[in-house]
């Protein structure tokens, strides 16, 4: 079936009016993460190639994710977004993010793929297509701070970047990823990047699978056996050791569109 | 009336007055006994952890105040404003605030971090500072469960997550205890289950006088025997400066300038303060430190003054004239007085009016009253004000100096100081003495109205110590923490201790930490000869090294005990003759045992012990003698068995220490059967030992038909048998040729085989007449392998015991199944311990020997009592150390983390910082690697992963992860995952994601996946 908006909006359970407002942008994005798990096994048959699909096949991909509801990577899950936020009339474009790192740098520019929009006069990250933890509604870019379901949040100018950072309720602020001001055309991920290959070698070489989808108040992020939970700015940490328990996990969190109010 | 009537009338009445007269001693005995402060603790502004730190303080005449603190998510960005008028805001930027007022030690108090997030502050530090005062009087925390003590708590701000707009789901149900003020008393109860009253004060900043005040009280009424008291003030938001800055009462300087004439308004702080009190008679009964005496208080109210909130100068002087007579004392009996002094311009004036038409009357000339204030350093620490200000008199008491009490440019000239003898203290002076014990005041007044006075009196001279016994030539110094870190803490910070003393008794030190510590969780026992040996182990201790001195472990051992008598094989020539000389108990057990065996040998234990113990009818009964008193000198350190097992003729001592054969009896059936053997069956056998199940043994000996048989079963894999010699030969020689360890004991005859048949009659007859009585102490018989009614212990059993075969194997599970889980072999030598080590696997048990072979001392004995009481068993040094001598003993290492409910400042890491990496010219650890077997490979990596992965968490390295510990489970977080991804990629040349730990999240896992990897890479190479 070709991308369309009222099965997509359907497929997110939003019924009424979905006028280009700030409230319409706030519930489709909270939506969007509860509804379509990211799961990077889908990353596991490309090889390094990881940036060579961003732009994306919109049809395949909504029937695949929209309407199949298989998981998906950054560009897939915040591209069908973007064309969703387009067709309903926002104004938005492509940000491309380096991801904070265990050790507390940043990946390269172009790691991630994202969105901005621009709504009276402020602008907007919206970003459908991040394991997390992060923000689960758009976050205006501001140093104030902005609180969400008990996290919270800022967008810190550091180095000629911007920074997004998130403090739970232990209260610590930690980068999320860092990205220039600058909208992105997808051409750009086609250019050759020694630096973005590198990357996706150590990522590839590693076979660790990521996979995480929000809930009405927090997110689940499982990276390998680590389960992640943040609840209400709470983070718990529980390593699956237990096969058995991994797989239930797995398949909860990569399963059929979750019903609303969380599984737990 | 007739004569009779009034005879019974009289006597009526002299019944009655006898019954007045005893009721009037009582009131008189009880009011008379006059309570003791017998400890003190305290946090208080510029980092003010002691009376110590306090008197440095004070006497350095230095200032506690800071900025406002940055950890409390106040928003110090709008907060202050020079105008005084703009709402919201301090014209104040100063204070005297508790650094890391959110920190706490959370794990001590078995409170979980989310709890502990919770928990007012307030109620965390008074949980710390209890538990300190307690211990600097020497008792330990943990011992006053369903004791009689109370706790009187003053407490004013109620404020902490108040302002929170929506109570965090996971907090709810935490948060109404947590913020509650009676809880603040209530908690400190619970916490060291005291049952004493328990109770918050709150008159406000003279809550804390007013609960000490209170205390004493319910100490003279003998309401309860211990208690503490105090108080606990901390802003949980900037609130309290800005209400006074609306009302311009607060100094802008943040100064409280006491009874100054420039005094321009108060100064706010914090703090914690407890008093530990209890009655003198009982201190001194109890050896607690009497640091001072609370010689009378008073309380009472300003009632319908002036103003609700106004200062009423005459109900001042009625408090101060009643704590007087409560004290029975004339004002010219005190020499000073801790002032309220608040540096506010009105209330200051009234004090010092109400203290001269007091106090300042009266006095000889050169006599006045000294007047100073603790705020005047720290500021106003509201509700722990005033027992803080008596921490401050009675460490001016102990150094006999009034200290100056500062910013006094001059006099405040509201006062008409001419109107009586009060003079205050611009400047630090001897507290001369004044032929009478040293008294001051301490005034509190609480802006409700409540006032409080309280005479703190300096403590009568001590008793003349006894002279202390012969201290032991080794003793025990016990340290524990209730997590690993906090017992590394502990070890470093007695070692610091005791190494800043050199004069300090090694003994007076073991038994105050003997009898004045909690024992905590993870533990640690150094058995030191002197000082050098104890700080040498305590420093191994502190650096989580290995050291010869010290035993740790975890507590994790709860279950009945065993005391366990091997049989023969634990001898040695010079058995006991070490402990003999060291240990007075375990010498006079030895004599009699030597006693009983007199009538029966022909030698004597003394010489016998010194070797060279070739003949069995020697060994068997000095093996006995040194066993029955090994179990002895056991009972006196409180490790008393609920079960005896003995193994072959360690029966005869089991029976004997479980109260079925008295000593003479068992002296008479070791001695006789040795001898009977001697004469019956030596010559004739052999026996030995092999490391094999007792099936495939048993299957063995088939060949020989009968002529080895299975002679004991000792455990999974070890087996003894005994036969006749050449059998046993071949038997041996053929199990050597296989690979099989095996051992001929060096015995010529074979006990527990059908020889024994040979003395079966001679036996009956030697030991007829034996009494067995039913024992208290159950005894597992290895013989039957069954619970043994004690009545059967006859002559027939010791022919049985010496005929059958030994079923220890039996015996161990059977004891281990009903929940028996401390094993004390007591023995010269341990041969049993590991046997039971091994059958009770996984299960939380401790088996221990007592001596070994060439170690026969009370340090020998000692380390192994040590290896016992650190896993939990109940070994009480006490007995050991008695009659010697107390002395003051740091406090417990505290490990913080910062917990703040409303603050976005980091949680404080409590990772103490990884070692310097000194093995930098090492080999690698895993050379060789490739030229191992596969089992070895994957042991050598699970080695060096646990190894290294407790090296980046900064634990000991004796206390390695265990191989299924999950990695984010026991501390690891992103940055730790990196390194022990780094170490292990730079030791292994393998190249490693980053993300290795979220996949291989234990110890055996990601050795497993190394073993995988290094499969296809030689180690180093890429």
């Amino acid at each position: 079936m070709a991308f369309d908006v009222a099965a997509y909006l359907a497929a997110l359970g939003h019924r009424g009016p979905a006028a280009p407002t700030l409230a319409t942008l706030r519930a489709l994005h909270h939506r969007h993460l509860r509804t379509f798990a990211y799961d990077s096994a889908l990353n596991a048959g490309r090889g390094t190639a990881l940036w060579a699909g961003v732009d994306i096949d919109r049809d395949a991909a909504f029937d695949e994710i929209v309407l199949g509801g298989r998981g998906g990577v950054c560009y897939e899950l915040n591209g069908l977004f973007r064309l969703l936020l387009h067709e309903l009339g926002f104004d938005v474009g492509v940000f491309g993010a380096g991801i904070r790192q265990m050790d507390g740098g940043f990946g390269p520019d172009l790691e991630h793929v994202f969105n901005h929009a621009r709504l009276d006069g402020d602008l907007y990250l919206v970003d459908v297509g991040f394991v997390g933890p992060s923000y689960l509604e758009p976050l205006r870019v501001t140093e104030q701070v902005q609180e969400q379901h008990g996290s919270r949040f800022r967008v810190v100018p550091v180095d000629g970047y911007h920074v997004v950072e998130r403090s739970g309720r232990s209260g610590v602020w930690q980068a999320v990823y860092r990205y220039r001001d600058r909208p992105r055309d997808l051409a750009e991920w086609q250019a050759p990047s020694p630096e973005l290959e590198a990357f996706a070698r150590a990522l590839a070489g590693a076979g660790i699978l990521v996979r995480g989808r929000s809930t009405a108040t927090g997110q689940r992020v499982l990276i390998g056996k680590r389960l992640l939970t943040v609840d209400d700015g709470r983070e718990t940490v529980r390593v699956l050791t237990d096969p058995a328990e991994h797989e239930r996990v797995v398949a909860d969190i990569t399963g059929a569109p979750a019903a609303t109010g969380g599984t737990r | 009336m007739t004569d009779d009537r009034i005879v019974r009338a009289l006597r009526a009445a002299l019944v009655d007055n006898e019954r007045l007269r005893q009721e009037n001693d009582r009131l008189k005995r009880t009011a008379g006994d006059p309570v003791a402060v017998v400890a003190a603790a305290c946090r208080l502004p510029g980092g003010i952890a002691s009376p110590e730190d306090l008197w440095d303080l004070v006497a350095e005449e230095r200032e506690g105040l800071s900025p406002f603190p940055a950890d409390r998510g106040w928003d110090l960005g709008a907060l202050f404003a020079a105008d005084p008028d703009r709402p919201g805001t301090s014209y104040v930027t100063r204070g005297g605030f508790l650094q890391d007022a959110g920190a706490f030690d959370a794990a001590l108090f078995g409170i979980s971090p989310r709890e502990a997030l919770a928990m007012d502050p307030q109620q965390r530090l008074m949980l710390e500072v209890s538990w300190e005062a307690l211990e600097r009087a020497g008792i330990a925390p943990t011992s006053l469960r369903g004791e009689r003590a109370g706790v009187f708590t003053g407490v004013m701000y109620h404020d902490y997550a108040a302002g929170l707009a929506e109570v965090p789901a996971d907090l709810e149900g935490f948060l109404g205890t947590g913020t509650s003020g009676s809880v603040v008393s209530g908690r400190v109860s619970y916490t060291l289950g005291l049952e004493g009253p328990s109770l918050t004060v709150d008159t406000a900043c003279s809550s804390s006088l007013v609960a000490v005040h209170l205390a004493a009280r319910a100490l003279r009424d003998g309401e309860c025997d211990l208690a503490l008291a105090g108080g606990v003030a901390v802003m949980a938001r900037p609130a309290p400066f800005v209400e006074f800055s609306r009302q311009r009462g607060l100094a802008p300087d943040g100064r409280c300038k006491a009874f100054a004439d420039a005094a321009d308004g108060t100064g706010w702080a914090e703090g914690a303060a407890v008093l530990l009190l209890e009655r003198l008679s009982d201190a001194r009964r109890n050896g607690h430190p009497v640091l001072a005496v609370v010689r009378g208080s008073a309380v009472n109210q300003d009632g319908a003054s002036n103003g609700l909130t106004a200062p009423n100068g005459p109900s001042q002087q009625r408090v101060i004239r009643a704590a007087l007579d409560a004290a029975g004392l004339a004002p010219v009996d005190v020499d000073a007085v801790e002032g309220h002094g608040t540096g506010t311009p009105l209330g200051d004036p009234i004090e010092a009016q109400a203290l001269l038409a007091t106090y300042g009357r009266d006095r000889p000339a050169g006599r006045p009253l000294w007047l100073g204030s603790l705020k005047s350093n720290l500021g106003h620490a509201q509700a722990a004000a005033g027992a803080a200000g008596i921490i401050k008199v009675i460490e001016a008491l102990r150094h006999g100096t009034l200290p100056a009490t500062l910013h006094v440019d001059a006099p405040s000239t509201r006062v008409d100081w001419a109107d009586g003898a009060v003079r205050l203290l611009t400047r630090q002076r001897d507290w001369a003495d004044p032929g009478r014990p040293r008294r001051a005041g301490v005034s509190s007044f609480g802006v409700s109205g409540t006032n409080a006075h309280v005479i703190i009196e300096e403590a009568p001279a001590p008793d003349a110590p006894a002279i202390p016994p012969e201290p032991p030539a080794v003793q025990p110094w016990e340290v524990s923490g209730a997590t690993a870190d906090a017992l590394r803490a502990q070890a470093a910070r007695l070692a610091s201790f005791v190494a800043d003393r050199p004069g300090l008794e090694p003994a007076a030190v073991a038994a105050s930490l003997a009898a004045g510590r909690a024992a905590l969780a993870h533990r640690a026992v150094v058995a030191a000869a002197d000082r050098d040996e104890a700080l040498a182990g305590l420093r191994a201790l502190a650096a989580g090294e290995p050291s010869p001195a010290a035993v740790t472990g975890v507590a994790d051992v709860e279950g009945r005990t065993v005391l366990v008598f091997p049989g023969q094989g634990a001898q040695w020539a010079g058995m006991g003759v070490e402990l003999a000389a060291e240990s007075t108990v375990f010498a006079a057990a030895l004599a009699e045992a030597g006693e009983a065996l007199r009538p029966h040998v022909d030698w004597t234990l003394a010489d016998a012990l010194r070797g060279p113990l070739d003949r069995v009818d020697v060994v068997q009964p000095a093996t006995f003698a040194v066993h029955v008193a090994l179990a002895r000198l056991w009972e006196s350190l409180g490790v008393v068995p609920d079960a005896v097992v003995g193994h072959s003729q360690g029966e005869i001592a089991a029976a004997h220490i479980a109260g079925a054969l008295s000593l003479e009896d068992a002296a008479r059936v070791v001695a006789l059967r040795s001898q009977a053997i001697a004469r019956g069956l030596a010559g004739r056998g052999g026996m030995a030992s092999i490391a094999l199940p007792a099936d495939r043994v048993t299957a063995r000996l088939a060949r020989w038909g009968g002529r080895i048989e299975t002679a004991a079963v000792n455990g999974r894999a070890s087996v003894v048998v005994a036969g006749d010699a050449d059998a046993l030969t071949e038997l041996i020689g053929a199990y050597e040729d296989e690979g099989v360890r095996v051992r001929r004991i060096p015995v010529d005859y074979a006990s527990h085989s059908s020889h024994v048949e040979a003395i079966r009659d001679e036996l009956h007859t030697v030991l007829a007449g034996l009494a067995p009585k039913p024992s208290a102490v159950p005894f597992y018989s290895t013989t039957e392998g069954e619970w043994l009614d004690t009545t059967r212990l006859g002559a027939a059993y010791w022919y049985r015991n010496l005929r059958g075969a030994v079923r220890f194997d039996t015996a161990t599970r059977a004891l281990l199944d009903a929940g028996f889980r401390t094993f004390v072999e007591a023995g010269a030598h341990p041969v049993l311990a590991a046997e039971i080590q091994d059958a009770a696997g996984a299960t939380a048990a401790v088996a221990a020997g007592t001596l070994r072979r060439g170690e026969g001392g009370l340090r020998r004995f000692l380390l192994s009592a040590a290896a016992l009481r650190v896993r939990g068993a109940a070994v009480d040094w006490t007995a050991l150390l008695a009659g010697q001598p107390r002395t003051d003993l740091p406090t417990y290492a505290f490990q913080h983390r910062h917990y703040w409910l409303e603050t976005s400042a980091p949680a404080a890491a409590v990772r103490p910082p990884a070692e310097p990496d000194t093995e930098a010219e090492a080999p690698s650890p895993l050379a060789g690697l490739a030229d191992l077997a596969e089992d070895e490979r994957r042991e050598t990596l699970l080695e060096f992963v646990r190894r290294e992965a407790s090296a980046v968490l900064g634990r000991p390295p004796a206390e390695p992860l265990t191989p299924t510990d999950v990695f984010f489970e026991v501390g690891y977080v992103s940055l730790t995952a990196v390194e022990l991804r780094d170490r292990i990629a730079a030791a292994t040349g393998l190249e490693l994601p980053a993300m290795l730990l979220f996949d291989r999240a234990t110890p055996a896992e990601l050795a497993d996946h190394l073993l995988t990897e290094l499969g296809t890479t030689a180690p180093g190479q890429e």
